[in-house]
């Protein structure tokens, strides 16, 4: 679902950096065919400035505990 | 057939809270140049207590009904909000009762999923899912506010989809709400340098008879590299002057835009240091009243 995409790709882009291993990796999970057909629109270059801005802003709930 | 004259909209400030924001824009404030102030409540919400100057600001402000409120963080988009949304939403209630604000606008798109609470703004497709969610998501916006509700366009986009498909996503999530557009020409200018559109074009593709206010900014360029290939991408930083292309933008806007009541200029603390920074920004507040003032 909906929720499950959001959550694996911010972990996916605070912890990858290369566009392409980004990609991959969210194209391996089954995503819904409008999510899988999503993915495959993103541009590498703003897959890795997203990649930036989530490690830069990124905050996590486990961290605050 | 009969017509009113347009008014001419009201031109002012999004209110930071670091002290050399106020160095700058004080004069503006003491000669009654900035006619409304825009405060992005959520950012007040985590402080102990707002800098004396800030506080005197909201309330001259509230007390006229020249205050709108711009939240950032209330993620939209996010499927599974839960406990952060009802919080967030208890928070804007409260924040309603202790300012008065003409309206309450968010951003389009979605920063909070499963152990992240916050993150940067990202976008998602339209889909009926996504847009019962946001729609969703709005409504209870719109309940708490007790004001009239907007939506501002992402900067931010993963391809082109996300670019052609954001106007009508936004149309659509407004509607049931009848909501408003808070349309940011530098957001727009970012996809338009970043996926070669055109301007006029990409404009026609937002309900622009919803727009009620503009916001006007600079940013940064960055530079991204593969191989021998280099691609240099807009960024929404609001840390610089404000563009040419945005200027003209804010033309062709207040022409194409029936319904503008509010033009805000954003520029983040901790970047007005120097007399060429300070100049420069109050250079670009006085273009942007003189836009306005040729518009009408």
């Amino acid at each position: 679902d909906i929720a499950t995409f959001q959550s694996i790709l911010l972990e996916t882009l605070s912890s990858q950096d290369e566009p392409d291993v980004i990609k991959a990796t969210l194209q391996q999970e089954a995503l819904s065919p409008a999510l899988q057909n999503y993915v495959q629109t993103f541009e590498p270059e703003m897959v890795e400035i997203a990649a930036e801005l989530v490690k830069k802003w990124g905050k996590r709930l486990s961290k605050l505990q | 057939m009969f017509k009113f004259k347009r008014r001419t909209p009201m031109v002012g400030l999004s209110l930071m809270m670091e002290s050399d924001f106020f160095q700058a824009t004080q004069p503006l404030f003491e000669t009654g140049a900035v006619e409304v102030l825009e405060w992005s409540f959520d950012m007040g919400w985590g402080v102990k207590a707002k800098p004396p100057w800030v506080e005197e600001l909201l309330q001259f402000y509230s007390q006229r009904d020249r205050l709108t409120g711009h939240g950032v963080s209330y993620s939209l988009l996010s499927a599974q909000p839960g406990e952060r949304q009802i919080h967030w939403l208890k928070s804007l209630q409260q924040e309603c009762l202790d300012y008065r604000y003409r309206h309450i606008s968010e951003h389009f798109g979605w920063m909070a999923a499963g152990d992240f609470y916050q993150s940067a703004p990202l976008p998602l497709p339209l889909t009926p899912e996504t847009l019962q969610l946001g729609r969703e998501h709005l409504k209870r916006l719109s309940d708490k506010a007790n004001a009239p509700v907007g939506l501002e366009n992402l900067a931010f986009a993963f391809g082109l989809q996300d670019v052609l498909q954001q106007g009508e996503f936004l149309a659509r999530l407004l509607e049931p709400v009848d909501g408003f557009l808070v349309l940011d020409l530098h957001n727009l200018y970012c996809q338009v340098h970043n996926f070669q559109q055109s301007a006029e074009q990409l404009l026609e593709r937002y309900p622009l008879q919803r727009v009620r206010e503009l916001h006007v900014s600079g940013g940064s360029w960055s530079v991204t590299s593969k191989g021998q290939q280099t691609r240099t991408i807009r960024r929404d930083t609001h840390n610089g002057t404000v563009p040419e292309a945005v200027f003209e933008l804010l033309a062709l806007a207040l022409k194409r835009c029936p319904s503008v009541e509010v033009v805000i200029f954003e520029r983040i603390g901790h970047t007005l240091h120097t007399e060429i920074d300070i100049e420069g920004f109050r250079q670009d507040f006085w273009r942007i009243k003189q836009v306005v003032k040729e518009s009408v």
